[in-house]
């Protein structure tokens, strides 16, 4: 006798990983009829203007068969336009975007194709689940740094930050403007995280899916700091930003020239 | 960062696709491409209607269920039990993946323990051996061999350790064309229940065998528990772009799966569920008439080749042939289909990348025929130029 019988079918990385608590929570708000605040998708679809940019697109046969690997060019363009004209950030469409299934296939690429068994990951807590489970599935272990209130809010203690990296840490994993918090990192607060990644090295992931709904202050990518530009994959996508988060298209820019590896 | 590469060493040796370097020699060249298996032509308007339906009426747009919305895991329990006879409860027996790539990723990173084995047919599709090592797995090839490409069941059984933990199969075989036979799959099921494996089934093309059948393996006594079930629809609808594609297997399995799938997408493709479930439910003639139309192709496409001078291996089912270049004088399919579009305006993938065994494919080369039959003549007609 092998494998099958004398195993669970998942495997140790993934065992604490079970269903999702939006599942939960959802087929709970579907069970009792109950107003569902807990998932966060719009109840309200997106413009549209954006949606008959998909109809034609189907009806024209644009993008119905594979696209290319890294996305089509009209995309990768626009997303470079996208964060120079937001942000000052220059990145080659060809080689410094890359297009995937939303946010979360971005994070499960980036993860993959980075992190190797045994290393370590600095991630912000409360941190969306599918970190963990990503970082798991890469053999790598989290290591938390804990967003704690105070008057201003849940600020992140610079201090523990710098305490939490040792010589096996690869990246630092941070989520600006922050779920499920909705703390923004100051550019104070980025600037020591960047000297910290400079000074030891480090990759950093930064999630932005929320870029465009900052209330108090602004967003500030990471990658725009001095001396990140080679060292940050900035990830964000299209669901929040335009209301049509069933459609999953999300991207990366990672640091220069990087080829990734996506994984789904 | 350091010196250290920036990608895993897992992940070594997976940079670039053979696809991405032929695509873009095709676009780079103006070359007809039939280096990848997509087609040139869309599915059916009531299909891609029925997205704009979907589009429109608000439906898909926001995060579907996570396991796919409940109309398309309905429609393939349907399909299952139309073509198959096979009885598969919706809520829990089927889940929807961004087409059957996140389906192998998602299985393979939720059923593998690094260290575990895997056994799968070469020449494979290079996401086999990807996500394998993702999961730190080892693959272990059961080689595949011209003409006929038959699996050698002994050296299967001998290729079984107490660490493999399951076979990855693929019928019908891309790139070979190969469908595997009631007695094959009898003889590994038999196996499988033996040696208490679980078998994972790519089975994209089941719909297009033009000889023989298509049986699904978990059909046959003592599989039903113990298989992953994988299709989708980019083949059979041709909208490879919509990437849906889904698992039929037991509650357990799917439960184990989709913990890893939910982290990989978490959910995709909104409103092209709901098409998909539509498409699924067409009227036998639209299967019969879109495997009656490729079959045609295939004949084209093979006698063309034959007469180009080409070995050529009729598939029996896929859309793809495979042939052997040695007898044009070639003996390196790599380096043959890197000049083929400079020499005659065409493009074709090398098989020989494909194997572990690089000599077993060394001159094996795979042109698709999903393309208008105009496109498929004009090709042939060039790579007839090939010996003058």
């Amino acid at each position: 006798m092998t494998a099958a019988a004398a195993r669970p079918f998942l495997n140790a990385h993934l065992a604490e990983f079970g269903t999702t608590i939006f599942a939960e929570m959802s087929a709970l708000a579907v069970r009792t009829g109950a107003i569902n605040l807990g998932q966060g998708f719009p109840d309200t679809d997106g413009p549209e203007s954006v949606r008959e940019a998909a109809v034609r697109a189907l009806r024209d046969g644009r993008g119905n068969q594979y696209p290319p690997g890294p996305g089509v060019p009209e995309l990768r363009q626009a997303i470079a336009a996208h964060q120079q004209t937001r942000y000052g950030l220059p990145y080659d469409p060809d080689r410094e975007v890359l297009v995937t299934a939303g946010a979360t296939e971005a994070i499960a690429a980036s993860l993959l194709a980075l992190v190797a068994p045994g290393d370590e990951v600095v991630a912000l807590e409360p941190y969306y689940d599918s970190y963990a489970a990503c970082i798991a599935m890469a053999g790598g272990r989290r290591v938390p740094v804990t967003l704690r209130p105070d008057e201003t809010g849940f600020r992140l203690d610079l201090d523990e930050l710098r305490d939490a990296i040792t010589d096996r840490t690869r990246l630092i994993l941070l989520n600006t403007p922050h779920n499920p918090t909705g703390t923004v990192l100051t550019r104070a607060e980025l600037t020591a995280i960047a000297e910290l990644a400079v000074e030891r090295d480090l990759l950093v992931i930064t999630d932005e899916v929320y870029e465009h709904l900052v209330f108090d202050g602004e967003h500030i990518p990471l990658a725009s700091l001095p001396g990140m530009r080679e060292r940050t994959v900035t990830i964000s996508s299209s669901g929040k930003s335009l209301s049509f988060t069933g459609w999953k298209v999300g991207w990366v820019n990672p640091l220069s020239h990087t080829r990734f590896a996506t994984c789904a | 960062m350091g010196d250290r590469p920036l990608l895993n060493r897992r992940l070594d040796g997976f940079g670039t696709t053979i696809f991405a370097e032929m695509s873009a020699l095709a676009v780079k060249t103006g070359a007809i491409n039939l280096g990848q298996g997509f087609p040139d032509t869309d599915g059916p308007e009531v299909v891609r209607e029925a997205a704009v339906r979907a589009l429109r009426d608000g439906r898909g747009n926001q995060y579907p269920p996570g396991p796919g919305v409940p109309e398309l895991r309905t429609a393939v329990a349907e399909h299952q039990q139309r073509f198959y006879r096979l009885a598969f409860d919706p809520d829990t027996e089927v889940l929807v993946t961004a087409g059957a790539t996140e389906a192998i990723a998602a299985t393979m990173l939720a059923l593998l323990e690094p260290g575990d084995e895997v056994i799968a047919f070469e020449p494979y599709y290079d996401s086999y051996a990807a996500t394998i090592a993702m999961a730190g797995a080892h693959r272990v090839p059961l080689t595949l061999r011209a003409p006929d490409f038959r699996p050698d069941l002994d050296t299967l059984r001998d290729a079984i350790t107490d660490r493999t933990r399951l076979l990855l199969l693929n019928s019908p075989h891309n790139p070979t064309g190969m469908v595997l036979t009631r007695d094959e799959l009898t003889a590994i099921a038999e196996l499988a229940v033996e040696r208490d494996l679980i078998v994972v089934t790519d089975e994209v093309y089941e719909h297009l065998v033009f000889d023989g059948e298509h049986i699904p393996l978990i059909s046959l006594p003592g599989m039903r528990d113990r298989t992953v079930s994988i299709s989708s629809s980019g083949k059979t609808f041709s909208f490879t772009g919509w990437k849906v594609g889904w698992i039929t297997a037991a509650g357990p399995l799917i439960a184990a799966i989709r913990t890893a799938k939910q982290f990989l997408t978490y959910v995709s493709a909104g409103p092209f569920q709901y098409a998909i479930a539509e498409a699924l439910r067409l009227p036998d003639s639209y299967f019969t008439d879109f495997r009656a139309s490729l079959a045609a192709k295939r004949e084209i496409l093979s006698d063309g080749l034959i007469a180009a001078g080409f070995e050529v291996y009729r598939p029996q089912g896929t859309y793809f042939i495979t042939t052997d270049v040695a007898k044009l004088g070639e003996q390196d399919a790599l380096a043959f289909c890197r000049s083929l579009p400079e020499r005659c305006g065409v493009v074709a993938v090398p098989n020989s990348v494909f194997y572990d065994d690089r000599e077993a494919g060394r001159s094996q080369v795979r042109f698709a025929f999903c393309k208008r039959t105009d496109v498929v003549e004009e090709a042939i007609r060039r790579l007839s130029q090939l010996r003058k």
